[in-house]
């Protein structure tokens, strides 16, 4: 059985790959969008359990997504991580102030995803 | 002569000099203007390295982590078994993609350090704690190679404005570089010295040590010495220019002495006195 379902918002695809044969090897469900606008989209249509947001991102970038998807009644409860390739300050700030749950930076190390994954579906 | 024809000549004369004089002053402030151009050029084109290092850092992170991911995917055997050898080359290009990432981490601190782009985030704190915490997190290190690490101070009240972080960076870097270079069952220690206006921290080890000729390009980048006998991950030749700058931000000063053969320590001083003047320590 799934333990949830979870979208990746990501436009590398293969980056997005890496990510999904570690989540599905760990037993979850994944589903996959290549920008902000597709991304907000299958969250209303898929209904992921939690939302991958890389921030830098065609059309609409993350942090624009999470706004939009923490200031929905009907979705803000959904937990966001963000995946931020700069190490800086301001990044861990402005996902902050974006509402995100938990942000991780580029390289980042599946074990560090998979426990925030695991620790903002347990609440 | 009379009086007034040799007044005349002196006359002459000081408006001579005083002409050769002016002649000298255009000259020279002509040079400081192209000086001062050619300065500003400088450091227009300082500025264009330091960003050009950080975008192409940025760049090289997503491909990078692709990368390991990939690898470590193939050596955890997700999507099926491995042999021992296969296994092994799996591990090793992690272990290099991981040490290339060290060593853009290091580039983009020594760019942003450089630029001025570090902002320090200043607290009071107590620079023996840090130190304590820094050897105890190191502790598993120094036992690796059986090396014998102490705090050789005693706890002290004295706080002072710091960036937590960045001196806790500077710790590491140099009991780390002291485990790296001291032999097997040597010994690594670690002193605070207090002044009126300043702390002093040593780093000492029963290392190789440094030949006289090295001491002064130490902090230099991209300098690394005596590498022969090290084992262990290899550095970025980065570390000791990133720390060196990590203690100038914070007004401080640090050099190293050494006995080629006897060990090294290295020793930084952080003022208590907070940059804007006045003296912010707490006891």
């Amino acid at each position: 059985m799934s333990k949830g379902k979870i979208l990746i918002v990501d436009d590398e695809p293969e980056l997005v790959k890496a990510i999904q044969i570690r989540l599905e090897s760990s037993g979850y469900e994944v589903t996959v969008a290549r920008d902000g606008q597709e991304g907000l989209d299958k969250i209303k249509s898929e209904r992921p359990g939690l939302v991958i947001l890389d921030v830098m991102l065609p059309k609409l970038d993350g942090y624009k997504v999470c706004r939009l998807l923490k200031f929905d009644e009907k979705y803000k409860n959904i937990p966001v991580i963000m995946l931020t390739a700069r190490a800086q300050e301001s990044d861990a700030k402005l996902s902050t102030e974006v509402g995100a749950d938990a942000y991780v930076t580029k390289p980042f190390d599946h074990k560090v995803v998979l426990s925030k994954i695991q620790e903002l579906l347990k609440t | 002569m009379t009086l007034k024809e040799e007044l005349e000549v002196y006359k002459k004369k000081l408006e001579d000099q005083a002409w050769g004089l002016k002649k000298t002053n255009d000259a020279i402030k002509l040079l400081y203007k192209d000086l001062e151009e050619k300065n500003k050029k400088l450091r227009e084109l300082d500025q264009l390295k330091s960003d050009f290092v950080a975008t192409v850092s940025h760049e090289l992170r997503t491909p990078l982590t692709i990368m390991k991911e990939f690898a470590l995917i193939l050596s955890d055997e997700i999507k099926g078994p491995l042999n021992k050898e296969q296994k092994e080359y799996a591990q090793i290009i992690t272990r290099n993609i991981d040490r290339l990432s060290r060593l853009i981490e290091n580039l983009l601190d020594i760019s942003k350090i450089e630029s001025g782009k570090v902002e320090l985030d200043q607290t009071l704190v107590n620079v023996s704690e840090v130190a304590k915490d820094v050897v105890s997190s190191l502790a598993a290190a120094a036992a690796e190679k059986h090396i014998e690490l102490k705090a050789l101070f005693p706890q002290s009240r004295t706080e002072i404005y710091l960036d937590r972080d960045k001196i806790v960076q500077v710790f590491t870097n140099l009991i780390m570089n002291a485990i790296k270079f001291t032999p097997d069952r040597g010994r690594v220690s670690v002193e605070i010295i207090e002044r009126p206006e300043e702390v002093e921290c040593r780093v000492s080890d029963t290392g190789i040590g440094i030949a006289p000729e090295n001491i002064d390009k130490l902090f230099a980048k991209f300098q690394q010495f005596n590498r022969q006998n090290e084992a262990g991950p290899e550095g970025t030749g980065l570390g000791l220019a990133i720390t060196r700058g990590l203690v100038q931000m914070h007004k401080g000063r640090i050099w190293a002495e050494s006995k080629p053969g006897e060990g090294s320590r290295f020793i930084f001083t952080l003022p208590k006195k907070h940059p804007s003047g006045e003296n912010q320590e707490r006891k």
